[in-house]
């Protein structure tokens, strides 16, 4: 029990036994290991610099509650050399450039009744060369803001803070006289944040301690840190595209849920006192990261929202294509071959207890997501594929600006476009865009409206607003036809159900977000350029292929063949 | 009690003191419960763009301008368009009475096309392949009589008025057919002019009174009119332009083949009235919303699909407001149930106050029948008419539309279902504009009466105060079910746990105004 104290802090950044005084922000801070765990991100030298070059304004950081903006703010006045005391909530600081700034640990903290005064009085200090750097939520802040206003002007002035959180670009703008920088970081991409917080927590420095720890032989915690250090390429990735499919699907996690999640993962809520004889793969990672423990669902760790919605992801019962290597395969070291020693010998104890119940071959699949040794890259894209998506490698790669987008993608895109107006592909050089309703049925002959040459249809990638305030470049998917860029853009369950289409599954009642990004992309390609000319062209669709047939009316009036 | 437009009261007495229909005193004259959905957005369209005169000039594709000379009889004149329904619903529909008649007119309006298309082999085969392309676009169809079917109104020639076959002089015709083709002379197809327009589907007007209601909003607001004017047209003239032609060629193939002339085949309607204080309070709503929503940039069919149901939802609210308006009441809250919880409080409390809103219906009915003096011998029958005509048209087309749950079984309650909350969004927040979601809320309460969170179901109950916690609770709840579904759609952004923002996505159509 040498590490006690550290396995106390990790068990005091979640929720799973109701104890988590330090998921708040302004008590983690002050706690000692905060400075040992705490991952600095790239939106601290973003306000830094802000505070050093630029004219004095107010800068406000708002998002969600969880999602790390104490932690910024201590980052910022750390790196502005300026003590950051976590029970003063107003205090004026001078930066290394002479200039003043008051700095407001949390606006909606503020009594009611003090929150106009201060707010009055803190959009007035840029003209007296004076920065503000002040924390809030949304909320407050949209309200009182709205109150430094007569009635008339409030509805504006809400709207125009609004407007700046949700553009988030970072800018300083003049929102009603004043000199305002909103940042929002909810809207900004934290995915990066997971590993590099995991690897913070699992490094051996902090674990040294349990060396001469009486239960170190049977320990879990340690363990889990053990295995997690050792597998560490397969884990960090595994977790890195986990955390990015929930925020493609619209599930974007707070810092602070990941950090439960991710300490909960590796005590599974013990304390070092706690810590008995068990059998170890109960309390693996790979299944307290999914809220099992061993075969069973772990009803108490779904509370942990992180874990809950891993849980509902449940890639363990998906079918893998290596499957086999180890549901059908009966040899004695078919684990050696997929995982290294130390979790074979863990596996292959409890499949002695285990091997027949329920729950054992989805045990298997999540020990085998975080934890198999397979190298050859073939099979490593396979099961990518088989966990995620088809296309889910691709989009990574899209996403993170490391490939452009290929001429497979292109025709995805065609076809699925083919798809979307006509029901079928009918032509390998043209998109057509018919007329058609989406009553599940397709019409078997349809109007062309318009015509868009394939290659005028281009895919592309366009860095994302955040960026600029994150360690990696993010990069958004759009279509482009004729030179113009679409507004909306093209995400993964799109993409993923683009796929889908071209493979020949049609469902028609599909989830609302797909709907509506299909629905988008119809209405603004159907309000291009319509084709004037007088042409009648219909897509006539039969068991054996298609006809196109086109007429126009003559000057006697008469129809004929175009 | 005045009418709307000023100087039908002819009209409304004729209906109050001789025929005694309770609900046309009530809402206008009339609303009739066979009418589908999609008819009502189609009979209004139809007077919308239809051809009126205002003692000067012939104008079309506006609202009516009324003057102390036209406000008794405001009409509009359209073109039937029997040609085109016979080419696209004949071979597809039950045959009536197997009229050799009809079927000799339907084979006529085929020859007419295989003429017209020249230097083509497989003459049929276009034609079958026309006909296939414009029944695509077929919205009501029901077991109906093949005149009586219609169209989605995505272009000016696919709004089709009502129309009734008049069976006895049909008769006449077919059998006066019959020795025709026995002595071996068919010259004229007489069967294609014996319809009657003036019925209306199946009675009902209901679409007619919705056009009252808007242009009653529309008085001294010239600017609103001209834009909603542009709007509407917009949509039915821009973006199926190509369809439009089709149609307008198929139809001109028959006027030729049979010698008709266009002006001859027109028809001309009468408008009839509302009362004029029935749905003031709602009118500006209608109209801004209105026009919102047909300032965004929609896929032209769905914009057609969801506006149909939009107009639907315009149209239970005018009920609602005539309601309470005649009951000299507050208007109810409609408690939606979002479904989101497994607690029941929500689906009780809402449908405790569905069924207190049909119960008003009842009172507001009595009423009137009392006002009007519907004698104590039809009492019992007149009411349960009116019922027909008013509560269960708001019933059905709410169920309809899922806007009132379930379809079948107890516990009737609001809802709301994924069109009808697109139409919502994008009648309360204009193209490209964003509000929060407390904003939206409460502009769903303000114009629809709406309750989905607490506050607004604290405004709705008076001196109530706090509500107590389970209460509260359940209504957050209900609150953040409404808030996921709005962000699924598309329709929502969180800024935070704490804020989020309902966005309009679409851009501005350009229509040059």
């Amino acid at each position: 029990m040498k590490n006690k104290m550290f396995v106390s802090y990790l068990n005091s950044l979640h929720n799973y036994n109701a104890q988590n005084p330090n998921s708040y922000g302004e008590k983690n801070v002050g706690n000692e290991f905060f400075e040992k765990v705490m991952v600095k991100v790239r939106l601290c030298d973003f306000i830094v610099n802000k505070l050093n070059t630029e004219v004095p304004h107010v800068i406000i950081l708002t998002g969600h509650a969880g999602d790390g903006k104490t932690s910024i703010m201590y980052q910022v006045l750390n790196e502005l050399d300026v003590n950051f005391n976590p029970n003063e909530k107003i205090h004026d600081i001078t930066l290394p450039n002479n200039k003043r700034c008051r700095c407001i640990k949390d606006f909606s903290e503020l009594a009611d009744n003090q929150k106009k005064e201060v707010l009055e009085e803190v959009v007035h200090l840029p003209k007296k060369d004076t920065f503000v750097f002040m924390v809030s939520n949304t909320g407050p802040l949209i309200n009182t803001f709205g109150e430094l206003f007569s009635d008339e002007e409030t509805e504006s002035a809400k709207i125009q803070l609004i407007e700046a959180m949700d553009d988030n670009e970072g800018s300083c703008r003049n929102i009603m006289g004043f000199d305002i920088c909103v940042v929002n970081v909810a809207a900004v991409d934290n995915t990066f944040f997971a590993t590099k917080f995991l690897e913070k927590v699992i490094d051996n420095e902090l674990w040294k301690n349990c060396d001469e720890c009486s239960k170190k032989e049977y320990c879990h915690i340690l363990k889990n840190q053990f295995l997690i250090q050792k597998n560490k390429d397969k884990v960090f990735d595994f977790l890195n595209y986990h955390y990015i499919w929930l925020m493609e699907y619209g599930k974007r996690l707070t810092i602070r849920s990941m950090t439960e999640q991710l300490t909960y993962m590796i005590t599974g809520g013990y304390n070092c006192e706690d810590v008995e004889r068990i059998d170890l793969y109960k309390n693996l990672f790979s299944n307290l990261f999914f809220g099992f423990l061993g075969t069973r669902e772990n009803k108490k760790a779904l509370n942990i929202i992180a874990i809950r919605e891993a849980n509902k992801c449940s890639y363990y019962t998906k079918r893998f294509r290596s499957d086999e290597a180890f549901l059908s395969d009966y040899s004695d070291d078919k684990y050696m071959r997929i995982f290294s020693k130390d979790v074979a010998e863990i596996i292959k104890k409890a499949e002695q207890k285990n091997g027949y119940v329920s729950g054992w071959d989805e045990l298997l699949k999540r020990t085998y997501i975080f934890m198999n040794i397979n190298t050859d890259e073939e099979k490593v894209i396979y099961d990518l594929e088989d966990i995620f998506s088809k296309q889910f490698k691709n989009y990574i790669s899209l996403r993170k600006g490391l490939s452009k987008p290929s001429k497979s993608d292109f025709n995805l895109i065609c076809d699925a476009l083919s798809m979307i107006f006509q029901g079928t592909i009918t032509n390998e050089q043209v998109v057509q865009i018919t007329l058609s309703r989406d009553t599940g049925i397709t019409q078997n002959v349809q109007l062309v409206t318009g015509t868009i040459m394939r290659k005028n249809i281009k895919l592309i990638t366009v860095k994302s607003q955040d960026s600029q305030y994150n360690n990696n470049d993010r990069y958004i998917l759009k279509l482009m036809i004729s030179d113009k860029i679409l507004g909306c853009n093209i995400n993964l369950p799109l993409f993923n159900y683009f796929e889908e289409l071209k493979n020949g599954v049609i469902s028609t009642s599909i989830d609302p977000q797909l709907s509506h990004g299909i629905e988008s992309i119809k209405a603004e390609i159907s309000a291009l350029e319509e084709d004037d000319e007088d042409t009648f062209e219909l897509i006539v669709l039969k068991n054996n292929g298609t006809d196109n047939i086109i007429l126009s009316i003559n000057d006697k009036n008469e129809l004929v063949e175009a | 009690m005045n009418t709307f437009p000023y100087g039908m009261d002819k009209d409304y007495v004729n209906i109050n003191e001789t025929k005694k229909i309770v609900s046309s005193a009530l809402f206008g004259n009339r609303f009739k419960v066979d009418q589908t959905l999609y008819e009502y957005l189609i009979e209004f369209l139809l007077i919308f763009s239809s051809e009126k005169y205002d003692g000067e000039n012939n104008y079309k594709f506006k609202f009516h301008k009324i003057n102390e000379e036209n406000a008794n009889c405001l009409s509009y004149t359209f073109e039937p368009r029997m040609g085109l329904r016979r080419f696209i619903f004949f071979d597809k529909s039950k045959k009536v009475g197997n009229s050799k008649a009809d079927e000799c007119a339907y084979n006529m309006i085929r020859q007419y096309l295989f003429d017209n298309l020249v230097d083509i082999e497989n003459k049929e085969e276009y034609v079958n392949n026309l006909q296939d392309l414009l029944h695509g676009y077929a919205v009501v169809i029901k077991k109906r009589f093949w005149g009586a079917k219609a169209l989605l109104p995505i272009c000016p020639e696919f709004i089709v008025c009502g129309c009734d076959p008049s069976k006895h002089e049909r008769k006449e015709v077919d059998k006066s057919f019959s020795d025709k083709i026995q002595l071996g002379r068919v010259t004229e197809l007489e069967i294609d002019t014996k319809f009657h327009f003036d019925k209306r589907n199946f009675l009902a007007r209901g679409g007619e009174l919705y056009y009252l209601h808007l242009l009653q909003g529309l008085q001294d607001e010239s600017e609103k009119c001209s834009k909603l004017e542009a709007l509407l047209s917009y949509m039915l003239n821009e973006p199926c332009k190509k369809l439009s032609k089709i149609a307008d060629h198929i139809q001109n193939i028959w006027e030729k083949g049979n010698g008709f002339k266009k002006e001859s085949l027109k028809e001309t309607l009468k408008i009839s009235y509302i009362p004029d204080d029935a749905y003031v309070s709602c009118e500006k709503f209608s109209i801004d919303e209105l026009i919102n929503y047909l300032s965004c940039q929609i896929h032209p069919i769905n914009r057609i699909d969801i506006l149909a149901k939009g107009v639907m939802l315009q149209i239970m609210r005018m009920m609602a407001c005539q309601v309470a308006n005649c009951l000299e009441t507050e208007k109810r809250p409609w408690i939606v149930d979002m479904n989101g919880t497994s607690n029941k409080t929500i689906k009780k409390i809402a449908a405790e106050s569905y069924i207190n809103l049909e119960n008003d219906f009842i009172s507001a009915l009595n009423k009137t029948a009392q006002r009007i003096e519907v004698p104590s011998e039809q009492y019992v029958d007149e009411i349960k008419k009116a019922r027909r005509d008013s509560l269960d048209i708001f019933r059905l087309k709410g169920k309809e539309m899922q806007c009132i749950v379930p379809y079948k079984g107890s516990f009737e309650r609001f809802s709301l279902s994924e069109d009808v909350i697109r139409f919502l969004v994008l009648s309360l927040v204009p193209p490209k504009e964003k509000m929060t979601l407390k904003m939206f809320l409460s502009k769903l309460y303000k114009h629809y009466n709406m309750v989905i969170g607490p506050n607004e179901y604290k405004k709705s109950v008076k001196n109530y105060g706090e509500l107590d916690s389970s209460l509260a609770n359940a209504f957050n709840e209900n609150e953040f079910a409404f808030q996921k579904f709005l962000k699924d759609t598309g329709f929502l952004r969180e800024l935070s746990d704490a804020t989020s923002i309902v966005v309009n996505p679409y851009s501005l159509v350009d229509i040059g105004v």
